[in-house]
């Protein structure tokens, strides 16, 4: 019984830091980005915009956009920019609690 | 006796040789913003001879008053490094604040004014103590930090309020706001010290503003031939020691801005590398060095003809540089 106590503060206090975890998107990309999606590498389950955390729902170039429950692993990104481009970027590794970033020659396959 | 003074003759030749030719042998300290370096270019020889292992995300980069120390700030980690100029090692950090992006050393070399741009402070780093001085709240996001040669006026731009802060060194308190267009980065002084120019990187424009009235005596916009208008976003400014002429570094367009000073015209053009950020000159004003963020190279203008004369490989996402 104590153990299974135990177990599950140490859960609750596990779930509790990677909530808290801020993990950083660097745009390198050319352009400032109003939406970030991210999907298991592989897959077309796009996320929620990521941007619209950001004061102004948007990451200029060079910024960074602080994200907090991310979880470490390869990810597919789908980009739009303020140009009007929606861009692919590929297996995007991602460690929580640091900072990844997304070039503009990693993106591919941008419309228009 | 003859023999002797030939060779008297000689070393005193030699020494004065010498001598010479180590006053034109500049170095240029670049911060490689993704390599988490620092090269150093020897301007003579227009090569990199030296690259400096510093702390994560190297941005503002000046140098101290002796002209001993580089000091660069270190984003991501926190604080400002300070590279011992002659070893080319880091010899001491310094606190600076929540993410230093740029900073203005005080012309008496006592301090080093630190924009802090996620807490909305300018810290006042004071250099012996190797501590935090002061903190001053300003506008949200500040960047771009400028210091008149008198030393009386400290301007830090905030890039979110879209505002130039008038800060009185001797209250360090601001006395003055003055709007300009949008995201404003870089601060940089008249040598007679009764301009400031102001980039706005958003707005395209880099307003002049009179030190004494704080009235913007003139906004000075930028159009390329061919070049989308967006793409024109001013950035780092350098000005010559005789006041004449400015350079405006316009990023995503390629382009160095060449502006006469005197009538806020926009002389010329010049094509550097990709995404052009901070410049600076050397101390003769023989050349201008341009950190260009996307081709991770440096390039060489010649001021006296305008033109470009070299593109030197640096680190990874060159951001900016300073000559010593």
């Amino acid at each position: 019984m104590r153990a299974v106590l135990m177990a599950a503060v140490m859960a609750l206090c596990a779930s509790s830091v990677s909530a808290e975890t801020i993990t950083k998107f660097w745009n390198l990309t050319r352009n400032t980005v109003d939406a970030l999606q991210l999907a298991p590498a592989g897959s077309s389950d796009f996320g929620p915009n990521l941007c619209l955390a950001d004061p102004d729902k948007s990451v200029d170039y060079d910024e960074r956009l602080k994200i907090s429950g991310l979880s470490s692993g390869i990810y597919d990104a789908r980009i739009h920019d303020v140009a009007g481009r929606t861009c692919r970027a590929k297996n995007v590794r991602v460690e929580a609690g640091k900072i990844f970033s997304i070039s503009e020659k990693e993106l591919n396959g941008c419309t228009p | 006796m003859l023999h002797r003074s030939v060779i008297g003759a000689l070393v005193l030749f030699c020494a004065t040789w010498l001598a010479a030719s180590n006053a034109e042998a500049y170095m240029a300290f670049v911060s490689n913003e993704k390599g988490n370096t620092v090269s150093v270019i020897d301007t003579d020889k227009m090569a990199v001879v030296a690259t400096i292992p510093v702390g994560q995300r190297p941005r503002g980069i000046a140098i101290s008053k002796d002209r001993k120390t580089v000091f660069v700030c270190t984003s991501d980690a926190d604080h400002i490094e300070a590279i011992d100029a002659d070893s080319m090692k880091v010899a001491r950090t310094l606190p600076s604040g929540a993410d230093p992006e740029l900073f203005a050393p005080s012309p008496d070399g006592k301090y080093l004014y630190v924009a802090n741009e996620d807490n909305a402070l300018v810290s006042v780093l004071d250099i012996d103590q190797g501590a935090v001085a002061n903190e001053i709240p300003v506008g949200v996001e500040p960047e771009g930090m400028g210091v008149s040669p008198d030393g009386k006026w400290l301007v830090a731009t905030s890039e979110t309020t879209s505002m130039a802060h008038f800060i009185d060194t001797d209250s360090f308190q601001v006395v003055d706001s003055v709007l300009v267009d949008t995201r404003p980065r870089y601060a940089e002084f008249t040598p007679d010290g009764k301009e400031v120019w102001v980039s706005s990187e958003v707005g395209g424009t880099v307003a002049v503003i009179d030190v004494a009235t704080r009235k913007v005596l003139k906004k000075i916009s930028f159009a390329i031939q061919g070049v989308r208008p967006e793409t024109i976003q001013a950035v780092g400014i350098s000005i010559t020691k005789d006041g004449k002429t400015a350079f405006i570094s316009l990023g995503p367009a390629n382009r160095v801005a060449v502006v006469d000073a005197a009538s806020f015209e926009v002389k010329d053009y010049l094509l550097v590398g990709q995404r052009v950020w901070h410049t600076d000159l050397t101390p003769d004003g023989k050349y201008l060095l341009t950190a260009n963020g996307e081709s991770n190279d440096v390039s060489v203008i010649d001021v006296a003809s305008l033109k470009v004369l070299k593109s030197i490989p640096v680190g990874e996402l060159p951001w900016g540089v300073v000559i010593r």
